[in-house]
């Protein structure tokens, strides 16, 4: 400026201008050009800052923020010492960008003996033009790191996770297992989904387009909600010998299941729900169906023999009878047009009512039972839990079915006396049993001892529920007589178990034909027993659907018996009584 | 921040040449000394100046250094952390996996070891024994190597314990180690085996009543 001011005086319109005016007009030139460039520029200002500011302020944010979910680790299914049944352990699921792989084959090779799959099927996961594919999923991290040693072109990973079930079989029938997605399908991982499954979190940050956090940009984050872990009370030593006898048991006798059943009689805990066959969590379509089913929970059955538990317990509670009380037993008698007959019966036999329990008579059963009559006996069975919700909210739970009293045909009083004409689930049938060892109050059976949150603290279910079903002499007078069952001339001898005092009862009981719905040739072998019986501290339930080889429950049933009492007796140390079993007559002269 | 320092530097410099050039203008009385004393001031205050630009550059550079030092530590502990849960997490199945019963059950028979049928305790101190208690069923392992568990002869229990699979089992050995482990039975002391669940299978019936097979079998209490 300075320079042309000096005597340029060639035309154009500024020079003119400057030439013209002094140094005052220069001046003011100046500061309006600058003025109005400054304007200009006040005028963009104001746009950006004060009309659009925040708008692009937030348009702004968005292009860093960045928002990543915190993924919740779904909770532990434990055992009643805390052993893990089902855990969640990190995995990543190995994926592909197949434009990035130019030999799919020599990639597929190098994969295949890492990832034990065959590299024929790898080599079509890894050929195409797709960007993304998975290759492998819920692989080990070890089986990862080993595959990104390799620096395979095109190979990624993405974190995940993988529930695990440590002890396969053990307890799937009650701890379930899960489907594609982790969602719970079956068990207490479909019943406690929700539960289990926590809610996830999530983190907002600023970030630069590396991805890298910028420490000083806003950071918001919402932590995950932990699934809770859920303390079962299943003892997974009792629960594995339990598993281990009946699988054996069903197999020797050509059997189509069996369960076994283990309950504390003091608090009503299940400390074994066992069936055969069975499935493995980690696998379970490798196995059918029916297989996945809890049947001690899922499958009702008419009881049969140890059914005359209630009956006799009713009666002897009502004052009808003590376990003295002699029974002219015939081989037959005609109710309701039908003959009710002992099998193994020839001719009559004098019988006390211990003798009717040790002996399993049908006809001593419905003899006694006619001294209180269907009204009072129909509202027992209630009592004892026939048709009754276990309250354990397992999915699928069938709670079996007993016809109201004024449903009742002439025929179904007899029938029902003697445990045919209405069904119960297993947990059911014992809890009979249990109600019988812990002084005639029945207890509502459980499977969760407690659910633990992620912070520590506990939630426990609280006292069970309770059902005063008989006194607790009846309950007194009926564990003796049930201690005749497995004593000299009982029907279960095999059941005893040496130095203890052990008592319980057989069952034979003929199975529905879903088909005809008569009668069919199949039983259920069942015995259901206590230990000790003077002061019991087990109940134990085992029960053998449709078995080939052998019939009664006294020869299948009874043995499995031993074999899981006996080893929770020495797992739980708990000790013999030492006092003896009381001699109660079976039969009476004359 | 570092915007201010350098705005305000031009402007001050632009007031003194101002004045400057009016002075010479108009006043030929005044005084020269003050201006000495303005530039020396100038100077001065220009280094200040300059050395707050240069603290505060010097200042930010070193912030934002540790910021960043601090997010690649982070990201850096971030990984190790992850890297440590899943070496955590493959012990953490490792050890479920050994722990199951299964495991251990094969692993106890690999010892040859076989389950008790008859729970006895022992009470402490007046040494009653409660239960009746019975040598194990089963025969004595062929070698510990094969694990096997044979069906004792002896012993009706014995066909009722499950083998475990895949077990084979030669009479003729293990008759020769039942024959070994009785005579080292006979010479050696008692054992006590806290255990009352798995116990050693004592193959001659002899030593059932004994006392060396009741120690086998008893639970201390």
């Amino acid at each position: 400026m300075a320079k042309r001011s000096a005597g340029n005086r060639s035309g154009g319109f500024l020079n003119a201008r400057i030439d013209l005016g002094n140094q005052h007009r220069r001046g003011m030139a100046l500061i309006l050009v600058s003025t109005l460039i400054l304007t200009l520029f006040a005028a963009r200002l104001i746009d950006l800052q004060a009309v659009r500011g925040s708008e692009l302020a937030s348009a702004a944010l968005d292009q860093r923020l960045r928002t990543q979910e915190i993924p919740a680790q779904r909770g532990s299914i434990l055992d009643s010492k805390g052993a893990a049944l089902a855990i969640t352990v990190d995995a990543k699921n190995v994926t592909a960008d197949q434009t990035m792989i130019d030999d799919p084959g020599a990639v597929a090779e190098a994969l295949s003996p890492i990832l034990g799959a065959d590299a024929d099927i790898l080599a079509t996961r890894l050929s195409g033009e797709r960007r993304f594919m998975y290759v492998a999923k819920e692989v080990t991290p070890e089986t990862w790191q080993q595959i990104s040693q390799l620096r395979l072109p095109g190979i990624f990973s993405e974190n995940t996770s993988r529930r695990i079930y440590p002890a396969g079989e053990l307890a799937a029938n009650v701890v379930g297992f899960m489907g594609d997605g982790g969602i719970g399908l079956g068990g207490y991982e479909f019943a406690y989904e929700t539960e289990l499954a926590g809610s996830p979190g999530e983190v907002t940050y600023e970030g630069n387009p590396g991805g890298r956090v910028i420490p000083t940009g806003a950071n918001v984050r919402i932590n995950a909600e932990q699934g809770v872990d859920i303390q079962l009370t299943i003892d997974r030593d009792i629960q594995f010998i339990a598993q281990q006898a009946i699988a054996e048991a069903v197999q020797n006798a050509g059997a189509s299941d069996g369960t076994v059943v283990v309950m504390d009689p003091q608090s009503g805990h299940i400390l074994a729900l066992a069936t055969a066959p069975t499935f493995d969590s980690n696998d379970p379509t490798a196995s059918k169906a029916t297989n996945r089913n809890n049947r001690p929970l899922t499958d009702a059955f008419e009881p049969g023999s140890t059914s005359k538990v209630m009956t006799l317990a009713a009666v002897v509670n009502e004052g009808a009878a003590t376990p003295y009380t002699p029974i002219k037993v015939p081989s037959s008698i005609n109710r309701g047009d039908k003959d009710f007959r002992d099998p193994s019966s020839r001719g009559a036999v004098n019988l006390t009512l211990s003798g009717v329990m040790a002996k399993s008579s049908n006809v001593g059963t419905i003899l006694a039972a006619e001294r209180i009559g269907g009204k009072k006996l129909s509202r027992y069975l209630k009592k004892f839990g026939v048709g009754q919700d276990t309250g354990l909210n397992f999915p699928g739970e069938n709670r079996g079915s007993v016809p109201n009293y004024e449903d009742w045909s002439p025929t179904s009083f007899p029938t029902i006396a003697f445990g045919q004409g209405l069904s119960m689930n297993a947990v059911q049938a014992t809890n009979v049993f249990s109600t019988i060892a812990n002084d005639g109050l029945r207890l509502q059976p459980s499977l969760v001892s407690k659910i633990i949150h992620s912070d520590g603290t506990t939630q426990d279910p609280g006292a069970p529920e309770t059902t005063r079903v008989v006194s607790r002499e009846t309950a007194k007078q009926v564990r003796s007589m049930l201690e005749g069952v497995v004593g000299e001339g009982g029907t279960a001898t095999t059941a005893m178990i040496p130095g203890y005092r052990v008592g319980g009862k057989t069952g034979t009981a003929q199975v529905v034909n879903p088909v005809t719905g008569g009668y069919s040739r199949d039983v259920i072998a069942s015995f259901i027993g206590m230990a000790p019986a003077d002061n019991p501290r087990l109940v134990v339930g085992v029960f053998i659907s449709k078995p080939k080889a052998g019939r009664y429950g006294g020869e299948l049933a009874a043995p499995v018996f031993k074999k899981v009492t006996s080893y929770a007796l020495g797992a739980l140390e708990i000790p013999p009584t030492g006092s003896k079993a009381p001699k109660l007559a079976l039969t009476f002269g004359g | 921040m570092s915007a201010a320092p350098q705005l305000e530097a031009p402007l001050a410099t632009t007031e003194y040449a101002t004045k400057g050039v009016k002075r010479n203008l108009r006043a030929n009385l005044r005084l020269v000394a003050p201006l000495q004393v303005h530039k020396a001031s100038r100077g001065v205050f220009g280094m200040v100046l300059l050395g707050i630009l240069a603290f505060g550059l010097i200042g930010m550079l070193l912030i934002n250094t540790t910021l960043a030092q601090g997010a690649f530590t982070l990201s850096e502990l971030r990984s190790q952390e992850a890297e440590l849960a899943r070496t955590e997490a493959s012990l953490t199945e490792e050890v479920a996996a050994l722990a199951a019963p299964s495991a251990l059950e094969s692993q106890a028979r690999a010892l040859g070891m076989v389950p008790s049928t008859t729970p006895a305790f022992i009470q402490i101190p007046n040494g009653k024994v409660l239960g009746k208690p019975k040598a194990a069923p089963g025969v004595a392992m062929v070698t510990p190597a094969d694990a096997t568990v044979g069906e004792g002869a002896e012993s009706p229990e014995a066909a009722g314990v499950p083998i475990a699979p895949g077990v084979g089992y030669d009479p003729a050995s293990a008759d020769a180690k039942a024959n070994e482990e009785a005579q080292a039975a006979k010479a050696g002391k008692k054992k006590k085996n806290a255990a009352g669940v798995w116990s050693e299978p004592t193959v001659i019936q002899a030593e059932v009543i004994s006392e060396d097979a009741l120690g086998d079998t008893a639970t201390v209490r």
